[in-house]
């Protein structure tokens, strides 16, 4: 008797993996065919200009500057194509997990200590790679307008709090440590000039 | 010969130099210990920094840190079951059961010993075969570079793990984006989609950094596991017995072998080295049985590889500018920015570079070793840094590394689209290699194909008839049409016993 019961609760296990093995098969999959379409648009718009380059130099010539870029461009929208289709043909990937490091019983243990509501949000972003990004995107527009040393530290104390390994103390820390190691290194070292904002630094 | 290569030591044994292959080879085992830091990402993200230094003392500095990356990852896959570079997975298999049962201290002696010993080796093999390459390679003309340079992209791209497709997309990705500024020839510009800045061309250091630094820093971000305490590992109480030393020279040497033929082709790295050789040594010992519970040679076979394929892979970098590999690629960038360009001629015109590179390459392991006897407690403790936290400090320091090589914004943003890239490939097993040998053998590519049409008047036989560059596309054509052949060979094979199945 306990035996069929073991038997059913794995069979409802197995069956849940299952599901989201597929789910994760549809996701990964997805992501592929982005990854398809982006090269296909990225080589339309290659060939698309290689083909309309303006040359004015010897145009009796075979092979002219605007040869090598067409024929790449022509080869990766091939190749875009044929990646596209082996997506469609193939049933699983098992090569790609989307969440590596989905968060375990010891990795939730590192921020108990915050309230519930806060570890949710940050919990989710300060794990995230896309926000990473997204924040360092804004970075580069930002340093331009108000200089290296304002907006790193911005930065880096935004990126360290999300991450909440830390506690505040070190995370200030470290941002200072960053940014004089900054500062020694290459400012005074190397006398590369670095980005200032309207205050003067 | 020897009196260039004494001139180099000599260069290398002064004060300044040795401190340059000392500190090198420390960065080196720290970054390679530290898991998310290959040898690749290591040179590069010091390379910025080595901006206003003389050629000479930061090829050396780059060279030790490429020498000293190469061992660390062994530390860590062997004390904490982390291999801390991609070609130390292997060495968590007998090092990680070593430390369970205790034996810490022989398996970091057995692996400190086996990778001083191949590099060594290959640092010899590397000085006595590229003086005779170069001075080969000196009588090629634009359609011998051609054809090697084809010749190198198409091993590389069917032979790259993973999928043939990936590592062409991305292989002509790279050559697509190093189209991008003034054409090479004629000095119109290309693809620049009307963006002035774009007129320079991606610069190949900061897109460099963000493939392989940026890209790791992004990745780190979302790591939260806790890092495990650090066993003791004695040192000087567990050195290897004459007994253990013996039976492990012929699993060095064979090792040493497969690092060398491995590591010299292009794609060919320190991993795919180090995994053949692990195998190759599980077939040749008698203790077979007992690979993975703890064998030392099991460790210390695919670390002689992992340190041959060093010198290995900078006979190809040195004698004809073509990278074999990442960590050579970034290498290249180092030469270049010093407007120097690696190739046969830097063994006339830069002979003092090129011997001060073997001398510091042998130096180098001899750091290591000393390094490796009196620092491995550090080392280790370093490589528990968070990762998320370490995924922060590389991701600031690689942004102002890629602004000082430009000093504008250029740089950083390069830097961070590629990161994004670099990703995003390695997130879908896309090889990240050939996107680097892409861009840097797609110049090659073009200006030598043409260069070899302007000097046969637009006659394409130019390529055939001249023997050396007529061997290198036989041999093209050979590694596009063999995986085709095995792939149909094996279809047919299935399909065979198919129709056995099916008769019965």
């Amino acid at each position: 008797m306990e035996h069929v019961h073991e038997d059913l609760v794995l069979n409802s296990h197995e069956e849940k993996k299952e599901e989201t093995r597929l789910d994760e098969n549809k996701r990964v999959r997805g992501f592929y065919y982005l990854i398809g379409g982006f090269l296909l648009l990225f080589s339309g718009i290659f060939l698309y200009v290689s083909m309309n380059m303006e040359l004015h130099s010897r145009t009796h010539e075979t092979i002219t500057p605007a040869s090598f870029p067409t024929a790449l461009s022509v080869m990766l929208v091939v190749l875009g194509i044929v990646l596209i289709i082996q997506t469609a043909r193939k049933k699983y990937d098992h090569q790609v997990e989307i969440h590596p490091s989905k968060g375990s019983e010891e990795e939730n243990d590192l921020v108990q200590n915050h309230g519930a509501e806060k570890r949710n949000w940050r919990n989710q972003w300060g794990k995230s790679p896309l926000v990473f990004m997204v924040l360092t995107v804004m970075y580069l527009f930002l340093i331009p307008q108000a200089g290296f040393f304002v907006t790193s530290a911005v930065y880096i104390l935004f990126g360290l709090y999300l991450i909440e390994i830390l506690s505040w103390m070190k995370q200030i820390m470290l941002t200072a440590g960053l940014l004089l190691f900054a500062y020694f290194v290459f400012v005074d070292l190397l006398l590369i000039r670095l980005p200032v904002g309207p205050w003067g630094f | 010969m020897f009196s260039l290569l004494l001139d180099g030591f000599s260069s290398a044994f002064s004060l300044q130099a040795l401190f340059y292959i000392f500190f090198g080879a420390l960065l080196g085992i720290i970054g390679g210990a530290m898991p998310g830091i290959s040898s690749a990402s290591a040179v590069a993200l010091v390379l910025p920094f080595t901006f206003g230094m003389d050629p000479m003392m930061s090829i050396i500095l780059l060279t030790a840190i490429y020498s000293g990356a190469t061992y660390g990852g062994s530390i860590t896959a062997t004390l904490l079951n982390t291999p801390g570079t991609p070609e130390a997975a292997v060495m968590t298999f007998d090092g990680y059961a070593l430390t369970k049962q205790g034996k810490a201290g022989k398996a970091l002696w057995a692996s400190l010993i086996a990778g001083t010993v191949g590099g060594l080796i290959g640092t010899v093999i590397l000085i006595v075969a590229s003086v005779p390459l170069a001075k080969e390679a000196l009588s090629f003309g634009p359609p011998e570079y051609f054809a090697l340079a084809l010749l190198g992209l198409t091993v590389l791209a069917m032979l790259t793990e993973g999928s043939v497709v990936k590592g062409m997309i991305v292989c002509i990705f790279g050559l697509m984006i190093a189209t991008i500024g003034l054409d090479p020839i004629t000095g119109v510009q290309r693809v620049t989609f009307g963006f002035p800045i774009l007129m320079d061309g991606i610069k190949f250091v900061p897109a460099l950094i963000g493939l392989f630094a940026v890209s790791e820093a992004f990745d780190l971000i979302q790591h939260r596991e806790k890092s495990g305490s650090v066993p003791k590992a004695g040192l000087w109480s567990s050195m290897l017995t004459k007994l253990e030393l013996k039976g492990l020279i012929r699993y060095i040497l064979v090792g040493t072998g497969i690092g060398m033929f491995v590591g010299i082709k292009p794609g060919g790295g320190a991993t795919i080295a180090s995994i053949i050789s692990y195998s190759v040594a599980k077939q040749i010992s008698p203790n077979r049985d007992n690979f993975g519970k703890g064998q030392l040679e099991g460790l210390a076979t695919p670390e002689a590889a992992d340190k041959a394929t060093v010198g290995a892979a900078l006979i190809p970098m040195l004698t004809l500018g073509l990278p074999a590999s990442a960590t050579t690629a970034v290498l290249i960038g180092a030469f270049t920015l010093h407007g120097i360009q690696p190739g046969p001629n830097l063994f006339t015109e830069h002979a003092d570079l090129v011997y001060g590179v073997f001398a510091a390459l042998i130096l180098a392991n001899f750091a290591v070793f000393i390094l490796g006897i009196i620092g491995i407690p550090l080392f280790t403790k370093i490589s528990v840094v968070p990762k998320p936290i370490l995924g922060v400090i590389i991701l600031i320091l690689t942004l102002l590394g890629s602004y000082a090589y430009q000093t504008n914004m250029m740089g950083m943003w390069v830097a961070v689209v590629f990161g994004i890239i670099g990703y995003v490939m390695k997130r879908f097993k896309f090889p990240t290699a050939p996107i680097v040998l892409g861009l840097v053998l797609g110049p090659l590519l073009e200006s030598n194909f043409r260069q070899s049409l302007l000097l046969s008047g637009g006659e394409y036989s130019i390529f055939i008839s001249r023997p050396i560059s007529l061997a290198f596309i036989i041999l093209c054509l050979v590694f596009v049409a063999l995986p085709i052949y095995w792939s149909i060979r094996d279809k047919k094979k299935k399909q065979t016993n198919e129709g056995v199945k099916a008769s019965a």
